[in-house]
């Protein structure tokens, strides 16, 4: 009796098991043996032992049958099972020994349903079902180009071409339409957290959703701010304050910058981009708006100025 | 919750507002709104909005909780926070902080799928912006931290190819369009032609020759279990239901073929920037995932130098919405 395969838990595959005969090379056999076949059976004892060690680690069926197939070769070579000289013992010779001892076929079979199912029972709660009302329809997740690779070249698609991008209106903050920005990035995870933490701790204070939200990302600036120093100058400090003491003049000098125009913003906006390592006169900068906006206070800062405060 | 919603929605058609996509705010123009639940009196909104300066393809519903209205104050706080996005940038670049984010980091909006963003998170209540969004990104990190155990398979795909994966990604997702199926050069026949070419190089009966047709099966066999599953952006699901009914149907083109007959050469690069994902689900040891990456890189080396010949497929329309269907342009 050939020994028991040892079920392992594989990744769920396709909820539409549609086998493709066509990956196996062979139509497999019976794993019935013709008493000459075992006679003349190459593979020695020490060969079948470190098979089937291999098989151990590496299940030869399912959807990673064919990589693990690498494996199995490697392995059985690295650990001198076999040698260059076997013939037997290479990837089409394992294949027609896997098939002598097994219905490869039905075990892929019974791998792919078990995928399946296995795929229902640990389905997402929020995977999205459409229209459809086929029971597979839930087992997917839908495709995403992995951000770190794509993201920028994503994000620059969202201005049209430049031979039809004439708006309606311009834009009131043209800044804010930069063709060569990068793709946003999210601020740090850690603030992410304590503000998790936060939410739910105030559910029901008034107009959370405004002042939550709105919090929320400001406590990337705080974030931004407790970056180590090099950024340096009065710059740092000026946004360390911003982040921790509450924005309340956050808000303020704000307001005051905006009222100067959007274009000075523009022009900031660039310098930054180019500045990046001479803060010094941003540093003197920042304070001067710091002071300009004092005066012009309105409780409107009241959402990040908690911010401020409840952060851990 | 959502204190104003007894009084209808807070933001009016046409008002300018600002918005926020991802991190940070930005000029947007509300076109429209509806009532998440009109039944409840004290329904939330939803707002279409446009944003300024964008593609309207980018237009989007999105909950309240996203929009600000354009007050001097608010503007101020888009402006500063895109400056604490870019000075976050450089601090973080500059410390190789690069997170190594496979799926669904926060960028989840900026991979197209910004309308299932906005149902997610108008579908938990009360749905303050970060509450949702970090309950995603918790998901993000923790995947992130699986990651970081298993040996690292990333395969090299080429900047055209990257370039068709973003168009196709356009296409699909901002466009409403289809690809044409079944495709003129299936992926069988792509990796025919492939392995065609490749095993003339290798000796005969060699190590070589025989990787080569065991990644090839492999890549076969990826392709037609994570098709369903995995590659395939959320409109796309009921053309695949289709080509489903015709491979099972049992007459016609398609009647007993696979999913590598029907679909090309867009579905398989999807594969090839899903293949570190699948991989990382093996135990392979690392000698044999380098000998895999190798030859996957191979691979796509040599589709991206062929990309005329197989990246020829028309988008469809689905929707009345688009006259022309456009073509995709290899480059």
């Amino acid at each position: 009796m050939p020994p028991k395969k040892k079920a392992r838990t594989t990744a769920p595959t396709s909820p539409a098991p549609k086998t493709p005969s066509a990956v196996i090379p062979e139509p497999p056999r019976r794993p019935s043996l013709a008493d000459d076949e075992i006679v003349n059976d190459p593979w020695t004892d020490g060969q079948e032992t470190g098979l089937f060690k291999s098989m151990i680690r590496w299940k030869a069926t399912g959807m990673h049958k064919h990589f693990h197939m690498i494996s199995i070769a490697q392995n059985l070579r690295s650990h001198g099972y076999t040698s260059a000289r076997d013939a037997h013992t290479r990837i089409p010779g394992i294949w027609a020994k896997l098939r002598t001892l097994y219905d490869l076929e039905a075990l892929d079979e019974r791998e792919d349903a078990h995928a399946v199912n296995e795929a229902h029972d640990t389905r997402h709660p929020d995977s999205e079902s459409p229209s459809s009302t086929d029971s597979a329809a839930s087992d997917y997740d839908s495709f995403e180009l992995p951000t770190e690779e794509f993201a920028d070249m994503m994000w620059a698609r969202r201005l049209p071409s430049p031979d039809n991008s004439i708006g309606s209106s311009p834009p009131a903050m043209p800044q804010l339409l930069d063709p060569n920005e990068p793709a946003p990035i999210p601020f740090p995870e850690s603030l992410r957290r304590s503000e998790t933490a936060e939410v739910s701790e105030t559910p029901d204070a008034p107009t959370p959703t405004r002042r939550n939200a709105r919090a929320g990302p400001r406590g990337g600036r705080a974030a931004a701010a407790e970056q180590p120093k090099e950024k340096g100058g009065g710059n740092a400090k000026h946004r360390a304050a911003r982040g921790r003491q509450g924005s309340k003049a956050t808000t303020v000098e704000n307001t005051t910058e905006d009222d100067e125009g959007s274009e000075e913003d523009d022009s900031e906006e660039e310098s930054e981009e180019e500045t990046t390592q001479a803060p010094a006169g941003r540093g003197g900068r920042g304070r001067g708006r710091g002071g300009r906006g004092r005066g012009r206070g309105s409780g409107a800062a009241v959402g990040p100025g908690r911010r401020g405060k409840r952060q851990r | 919750m959502a204190p104003r919603s007894a009084s209808g929605p807070a933001y009016a058609k046409d008002e300018k507002a600002l918005c926020f996509h991802h991190e940070l705010l930005y000029e947007a123009k509300v076109l429209d709104s509806r009532a998440v639940d009109p039944s409840d009196k004290k329904t939330s909104y939803q707002y279409k909005v446009h944003y300024k300066g964008w593609k309207n393809t980018w237009d989007d519903w999105v909950p309240e909780d996203r929009l600000r209205k354009l007050t001097e104050e608010n503007k101020e706080l888009a402006n500063s926070l895109k400056r604490d996005m870019e000075h976050y940038r450089r601090n973080s670049t500059q410390h190789t902080a690069k997170p190594s984010h496979k799926k669904k980091p926060v960028g989840s909006d900026l991979t197209g799928s910004s309308a299932r963003g906005s149902e997610d998170r108008s579908s938990v209540v009360p749905p303050p912006l970060r509450g949702t969004k970090r309950g995603r990104d918790h998901e993000g990190i923790e995947k992130e931290e699986v990651f970081i155990h298993r040996p690292a398979v990333r395969i090299v795909v080429p900047d055209n190819l990257k370039g068709l994966l973003v168009d196709d990604w356009e296409y699909v997702t901002k466009n409403h369009q289809l690809v044409h199926l079944p495709s003129k050069t299936p992926v069988n026949m792509i990796l025919d032609d492939y392995s065609n070419l490749e095993t003339p190089k290798r000796r005969i009966g060699s190590a070589e020759a025989e990787i080569l047709e065991e990644v090839v099966s492999g890549v076969r066999e990826y392709f037609n279990k994570s098709l369903g599953r995995i590659l395939l952006y959320k409109h796309e699901r009921s053309q695949y239901h289709d080509i489903l009914e015709q491979l099972d149907s049992g007459v016609g083109d398609l009647a007993g073929q696979t999913l590598c007959d029907a679909y090309g050469a867009e579905h398989l690069c999807r594969l090839f920037v899903s293949m570190p994902e699948l991989i990382a689900q093996t135990n392979m040891d690392s000698q044999s995932v380098n000998r895999l990456r190798e030859e996957l890189s191979k691979m796509t080396q040599w589709l991206s130098k062929n990309t005329p010949k197989y990246f020829n497929t028309q988008y469809e329309n689905q929707s009345q919405n688009y006259a022309d269907s456009s073509k995709m342009n290899p480059t």
